[in-house]
């Protein structure tokens, strides 16, 4: 298989954390840089988050580079109460040895892009504020995106309200730019994260690895866990952003369904709602996005933990 | 078993024709009134004739409460043959909020009210005479979507048409029940089945015969599936939700905001129908059949 070719961009978060994991351990992803935005938490912490994550797992020779501190128009709404005050719930990981790229994350994407004979796909995992500040000021970079595989949204599901999923909460209209902007578009929203669950038995399966990975990622899921569990249905916790990456090593293990997806930003109660439309009769002529709905948990789960392990 | 008092709300598209024609040949019901909704009155005076029936029909709104006006043209007229006018009842063009709030006092508390369309002349009505809602058992209304839509991707056309007017009867405290979409999506029939049925009278005949002709695959007539929940409403299933309605958005106007997973913290504020029997609504469709 041919090394993809990707540029994550991040707000570490505890699942950030383990997508860039699974990333960095995958000998199929060719990692060219992270991008870091605000999120998950405030941007000072998802940028420490990102260094320290990417030098203590990754090697220290992969980019990282500091983004949009905030929304486009909205001010920032993070989550200390699911990621904790860190970011990273009560794991801990060395001071990083690495600093932030000279650029910043705009025009780390674009050189990058612009340097780059092949096409890359873009895998934000957090609010869309750095693709959409890209996408909007460089419209000829769109040809050097492959696709742009996201976490966000959901077509029948939320979890900020019924209908608004976190990262399009915090900046609707970086992703209704981002949803308009032509390129071809992965959506792993709610409908598929929410199916892509942890329970407590694949967090000690994890932990078994012994790897640095293992004991990190089952520190990190501790508090989340025990959030999710008390605040959801699930069984356990949903780790979103991995499923982004796990789209790019195994669609198969993915069910999807076209739609012409656009993004809310004038509703009351609607607001930052992905709106997937899957009617029959639609124009398919416009459909702009793949909407992951289903996933087969149990391949997902060996998947992080085989993830885990290579850390040996 | 005495009959319950019911006032249908029409905006008489074509499956509301079938819808009417199945309460009137109901014998579960007394229609105290049929209201109109719309520019459709004389038609709707026409249909009422034609099936025998001696409610008044009333014209209410033309317009939604707020919102432009809406500008589609989905209505049909009666059988073209039958143009038989008459203002039978002297209460015919009684305004619907009157005619309603009259009839919810008489009935002492039983008055159900059936929507087959926006739901403008009902909100109307709560508005003018807010000590009405205790006098009313139940609303049932055909509208909203608690999936997929019809004029957009998530909002269904009644729902979509007024939305405020809606958000207000959601938000009423009457014992309202939403039949959107998602509820009738089992009654689908086939084209095949459509030309199975002997049509009572010729208005039928003339709308199944359109739902023939538009036929692709399996059809609804939605007004008519929503009809068969209510008219089984003891038995249709049914679960008890926070909808919100959406009253802004332009991608997401008339979206009705189904809470499933709780996540607005909110008490429940009306029913929504959650599945439905395709047997028991071909058993209804018996009452449209010679």
């Amino acid at each position: 298989m041919k090394k993809i070719p990707v540029i994550m961009d991040v707000d570490t978060g505890i699942d950030d954390a383990v997508a860039l994991i699974l990333a960095m351990s995958s000998p199929h992803i060719d990692l060219k840089g992270v991008t870091v935005v605000a999120g998950n938490q405030i941007l000072d912490k998802t940028i420490y988050n990102t260094l320290s994550v990417v030098d203590y797992f990754g090697g220290g020779d992969i980019p990282v580079a500091k983004g949009a501190s905030k929304p486009l128009v909205k001010e920032l709404y993070y989550d200390a109460a699911t990621h904790g005050e860190s970011g990273l719930g009560t794991a801990q990981l060395p001071k990083p040895a690495i600093t932030a790229h000279r650029l910043d994350a705009v025009d780390f994407i674009k050189e990058t892009l612009e340097n780059s004979e092949e096409k890359v796909t873009l895998v934000p995992v957090g609010p869309l504020t750095n693709i959409a500040l890209l996408l909007m000021c460089y419209p000829h970079i769109k040809e050097k995106i492959d696709k742009i595989v996201m976490m966000g949204g959901g077509a029948f599901e939320g979890n900020m309200n019924a209908v608004c999923e976190f990262n399009m909460f915090v900046d609707p209209e970086a992703a209704q730019v981002v949803f308009d902007s032509g390129v071809d578009i992965v959506m792993c929203g709610l409908d598929i994260t929410m199916k892509s669950y942890t329970t407590m038995e694949d967090i000690l399966r994890i932990k078994a690895t012994g790897t640095k990975a293992g004991e990190f990622c089952a520190e990190a899921f501790g508090v989340y866990y025990d959030r999710y569990v008390n605040n959801s249905r699930l069984p356990g916790c949903a780790v979103h952003d991995a499923v982004a990456v796990t789209y790019l090593l195994h669609p198969e293990w993915i069910h999807t369904e076209r739609a012409n997806v656009k993004v809310d930003i004038d509703g009351t109660e609607t607001y930052g709602q992905t709106v997937c439309d899957m009617r029959p009769n639609r124009n398919r002529h416009l459909d702009n996005a793949t909407v992951c709905m289903d996933i087969d948990r149990e391949k997902f789960i060996d998947l992080l933990v085989a993830a885990c392990e290579s850390y040996k | 078993m005495s009959r319950i008092p019911l006032i249908i709300d029409t905006d008489l598209t074509l499956d509301d024709v079938v819808a009417i024609t199945m309460l009137a040949n109901s014998d579960k019901f007394d229609i105290k009134a049929i209201s109109c909704y719309g520019e459709w009155f004389m038609e709707t005076v026409q249909l009422r004739n034609s099936l025998g029936l001696g409610c008044p029909v009333c014209w209410g709104a033309m317009k939604p409460l707020f919102k432009a006006e809406n500008d589609v043209d989905i209505y049909i007229s009666v059988d073209p043959d039958y143009n038989d006018n008459t203002r039978i009842n002297p209460e015919d063009e009684e305004y619907p909020w009157d005619k309603i709030y009259a009839e919810a006092v008489k009935a002492d508390g039983k008055l159900e009210i059936l929507t087959l369309g926006p739901v403008t002349n009902i909100a109307q009505t709560i508005l003018r005479y807010p000590q009405i809602k205790p006098l009313i058992k139940r609303i049932f209304c055909f509208a909203g979507s608690g999936f997929v839509g019809n004029v957009a991707p998530y909002s269904e056309y009644n729902a979509w048409a007024d939305p405020d007017a809606l958000k207000i009867l959601f938000d009423s405290g009457i014992d309202v029940t939403m039949c959107g979409l998602d509820g009738i999506e089992a009654c689908s029939i086939t084209a095949e089945e459509i030309s199975n049925i002997h049509p009572i009278n010729e208005t039928v005949k003339n709308v199944l015969d359109r739902y023939k002709k538009a036929a692709d695959g399996e059809i609804s007539i939605p007004a008519a599936a929503a009809t068969s929940c209510y008219i089984n409403r003891d038995v249709t299933p049914t679960k008890e939700f926070y909808v919100a309605v959406e009253t802004k958005g332009t991608l997401s106007l008339g979206q009705t905001v189904v809470d499933r997973l709780g996540k607005y913290k909110k008490p429940a504020n009306i029913k929504v129908v959650v599945g439905s029997n395709p047997k028991l609504f071909e058993e209804n469709l018996n009452l449209i059949t010679t």
